[in-house]
């Protein structure tokens, strides 16, 4: 296999490793604020991408409006879950809260299927689909723009939590919820927001990513199971961890694909899952404590 | 004694109930539908035991109920074991892997226990999926033999159900049994807090390995049940979706009830035949139903009915103090 | 203080959290069949000694014997299991059973029937229940709870629950109780009728007894011995009447004002 093949993989690993790594950051950003692990993080990529869909074929909005459509919608969604799912339950029991989460994905999911239906759906590429030549490698347009639509959210993120007040004020919730709270940090207005901007990463993630691999109204269950895998590579609460975590599920999974097996593809990410969790659950990177909630 | 009486009666009362309930039903097909809502209840009790009792999360219950049904399947199919050894290797076997896994998964608490057994549930359905020379891959594995034993072969559908009915009540009693003996104390202790069952010398991870493992051989039971009634199965009946579908039983029914997680089978393996709309709206459904119970009615249909039969139950004067 | 006699020695125990020193060399004894209190002004380390003997967390250094056995690496269910048992500050009762099944869930190592034994409902089930049941109620009237045995244990007032918790550490036949802040919520009548009953706990069940504590009456009223903690540091261990005369007591209680 020569350099060209290398690169191929390469560059596939890193464009899903993106999209996982945007996944894995709004766990992370929820999980920093609540201590909840979302599991229908998944589905805000599912609807990134299946709403652009929806307001391109039935509203017939055009690319760029339907994906800025699609994205607030799935914002407010996420919002919207918060509030009427999540705060009632906040200080209930673990598997409660696991149990909730679990049920407004599927929910997400059963809603979709009701407006949306089952079928997959294809976006089309932001600047057309004629690959370009890379060292040998084939490139889609679509996956620079990917890579470069995940570094400005990565840098725009990092800006918001470390410049902002209000991101500073979402961070100082992460480190400990009662100082903030005392301190006169509105907690509930925090976690609403990082519900808010969860489901924005996600939903920007599944609009850049659905005209490289389509989208159905069940993506959102492995693309959410991979999100936290990355996450816990990078170690659980680490947004940096999570970004790159994402990335080096993607390489790792793209050359296992090529080398190993493409059926057993899915289960990579799952056998590297299951054997951090058992051998090092913080991660490669990670300071957060195995029973953090 | 008193409580071991009571539990008696309503487990022979149950039976009876369930003996009696084919009498009522006119078609084969409903009997069926019955039967499988049985093998059910039978995987979800052990789940029950699990997340109720024990309090542990597991989201990949679905593939211990496929290696019970894969295993004897495969041993009677295409190696020909004698069917009843076929079923026991097939329970062992669910039982072995849930000790394997269990050990490392069960160190883990909350979430990442949660995600641990989703993973290992979605490796086992890939590993059923892909390995198409064993087990005949997404489109199934035929020509399951049905049961016999002992000279009768279960070859009429109401004969299975009853079968499965004694299976079933006598998963219930067990279960009962060892809920009202010193086992289920320590359960009910790890379930509220793990600090306290420690203290009180209770060893929590065996405990937690003894449920999470007896709550595998339960659903590898129901597994070679199913596997040689259908005589067929296919990956797509033990993946994610169903292990999702137990944990809403279990919720549905009430945590922390052994009936709860009966009603909680009977409930969502009945209701869907009755909703011919259903395929559209079953996920919606079922998402609605963990959302909405865990929020508004958290202890389930069973615990609410306790609930309620204790809120009508005249208050005895304690003379003591009372509250 | 003569090894034999100590059923606690805790030696230059250290514990760091995140840059705070909590707890620095620490030399602590607990002599057998005594009552032993630890006292000390707010964030003194006092909870963090009594975790780590409980072993609820791990020490950075230094060693905790149990009995003469080296506990430093047992986990709490072991510490349990060797005759070490606590109570908590914040209560940890199982409020999903009765009051009477929270102490025979103290029981849990003094009646041991198998899986078995309960999975068929054996003579030996039978028998072994009837005995928990009955080790249970005795604890029960020991410290006053009996008629409310079949309460749902949430349902009991505060200072019964700590009552209740007792019972239960004790329906385990320790050779050691650790108490985390006993009186912690408690009026004076249920303090006084708190320190009547460590002081029955010791001598009719001739349990060693450890205690955090706050309230100085009880702490004066019931100790053989008394330990003062400060910043992390031993800083006096004696009797009653030496410690109360101790000017560094006095003075860490009271704050250096006039170090200004």
């Amino acid at each position: 296999m020569g350099l060209s093949s290398y690169l191929q993989f390469l560059i596939s690993g890193v464009t899903m490793g993106s999209i996982y790594g945007l996944t894995a950051l709004g766990f992370t950003i929820i999980f920093n604020t609540t201590g909840i692990i979302n599991f229908a993080q998944g589905e805000f990529v599912m609807l990134g991408g299946l709403l652009s869909v929806f307001f391109l074929k039935w509203f017939d909005a055009g690319l760029p409006l339907s994906i800025v459509m699609a994205i607030l919608t799935t914002t407010a969604i996420g919002g919207a879950i918060e509030r009427f799912a999540i705060r009632p339950v906040r200080s209930a029991s673990v598997i409660n809260l696991i149990i909730v989460t679990i049920g407004v994905s599927i929910f997400l999911r059963g809603l979709t299927v009701i407006i949306l239906g089952k079928d997959t759906f294809g976006l089309p590429h932001f600047s057309g689909s004629v690959p370009l030549n890379l060292a040998g490698a084939a490139v889609m347009p679509q996956s620079i723009w990917i890579l470069v639509i995940t570094i400005l959210l990565l840098v725009l993120l990092r800006l918001f939590f470390t410049r902002t007040i209000y991101g500073k004020g979402m961070l100082a919730c992460s480190y400990d919820k009662k100082a903030s709270y005392l301190v006169g940090i509105g907690v509930n207005g925090m976690i609403l927001a990082s519900f808010f901007i969860s489901a924005l990463v996600g939903a920007i993630g599944g609009a850049i990513l659905t005209p490289v691999t389509m989208t159905s109204y069940d993506v959102g269950i492995m693309l959410g199971l991979k999100g936290f895998s990355a996450c816990i590579i990078g170690g659980l609460g680490n947004p940096f961890g999570a970004a790159a975590g994402g990335v080096i599920l993607g390489v790792l999974e793209s050359f296992g694909a090529g080398f190993i097996s493409s059926a057993y593809k899915d289960a990579f990410a799952f056998f590297i899952l299951l054997i951090l969790l058992f051998v090092k659950p913080s991660g490669l990177f990670g300071q957060s404590k195995i029973e953090r909630v | 004694m008193n409580g071991f009486k009571k539990d008696m009666l309503a487990v022979l009362g149950f039976t009876a109930l369930l003996f009696i309930l084919p009498g009522f039903l006119s078609n084969d097909y409903y009997v069926n539908v019955l039967t499988l809502s049985l093998t059910h209840a039978i995987i979800a009790i052990g789940l029950n035991l699990l997340m109720g009792y024990a309090g542990q999360v597991s989201l990949g219950h679905a593939a211990f109920y496929g290696l019970g049904a894969y295993t004897s399947a495969i041993l009677t199919t295409t190696y020909a074991f004698p069917i009843p050894l076929a079923m026991l290797i097939g329970i062992l076997a669910a039982g072995l892997v849930a000790c394997l896994i269990g050990v490392p998964t069960l160190k883990l608490k909350g979430h990442y226990l949660a995600m641990a057994t989703l993973g290992f549930g979605v490796i086992v359905y890939i590993f059923f999926n892909e390995t198409i020379g064993l087990t005949g891959g997404p489109s199934g594995f035929t020509g399951i033999p049905r049961l016999h034993v002992l000279g009768y072969t279960f070859t009429s559908d109401r004969s299975y159900y009853y079968l499965v009915s004694l299976v079933l009540a006598g998963v219930v009693l067990l279960s009962l049994n060892i809920i009202h003996s010193r086992i289920g104390r320590a359960l009910r202790a790890i379930h509220t807090s793990e600090t306290a069952a420690q203290n009180a010398g209770i060893d929590v991870a065996k405990y937690k390995i003894f449920v999470f493992v007896l709550s595998a051989l339960f659903a590898g039971l129901a597994g070679v049940l199913y596997a040689h009634n259908l005589a067929f199965v296919a990956p797509s009946s033990f993946g994610f979706n169903f292990s999702v579908e137990l944990v809403t039983m279990v919720v549905l029914g009430g945590m922390a009830n052994v009936w709860g997680a009966v009603i909680g089978a009977l409930f969502l393996t009945i209701l869907p035949e009755y909703l011919r709309i259903f395929e559209n709206i079953e996920i919606i459904l079922y998402g609605g139903i963990l959302i909405v119970f865990i929020i508004f009615l958290p202890e389930g249909i069973a615990g609410g009915l306790v609930k309620l039969f204790s809120m009508l139950k005249p208050k005895r004067d304690d003379g003591a103090g009372g509250k | 203080m003569q090894a034999e006699n100590n059923i606690l020695h805790c030696r230059g125990v250290e514990v760091t959290f995140g840059g705070v020193k909590a707890l620095n060399k620490v030399d602590f004894s607990v002599a057998l069949g005594s009552i032993t209190a630890i006292i000390g002004p707010n964030g003194a380390g006092k909870t963090t000694l009594l975790n780590v003997v409980s072993g609820l967390v791990k020490a950075n250094a230094g060693t905790v014997a149990f009995q003469g056995l080296d506990v430093s690496r047992f986990s709490p269910y072991r510490r349990a299991k060797a005759g070490s048992v606590r109570s908590f500050q914040n209560l940890e009762i199982f409020h999903n059973m009765s009051v009477l099944e929270n102490v025979m869930t103290g029981c849990h190592r003094r009646i041991r029937y198998s899986v078995l034994d309960a999975l068929l409902k054996t003579p030996s089930y039978w028998r072994d229940e009837q005995r928990c049941r009955q080790y249970a109620e005795k604890e029960l009237e020991f410290v006053g709870l009996i008629d409310k045995k079949d309460m749902p244990a949430s349902e009991l007032p505060f200072g019964s629950q700590r009552l209740l918790e007792l019972a239960r550490a004790v329906a385990s036949e320790p050779q050691l109780l650790l108490l985390d802040e006993p009186a912690a919520g408690l009026n004076i009548r249920e303090t006084a009728r708190l320190g009547d009953l460590i002081k029955k706990i010791r001598d009719e069940k001739g349990i060693t007894v450890a205690l955090v504590e706050h309230d100085m009456d009880l702490v004066m009223r019931i100790s053989d011995t008394i330990m003062v903690l400060n910043f992390g540091e031993v800083i006096a261990q004696g009797s009653p009447l030496a410690i109360q005369k101790n000017p560094q007591v006095i003075a860490a209680y009271l704050g250096e004002d006039d170090s200004i």
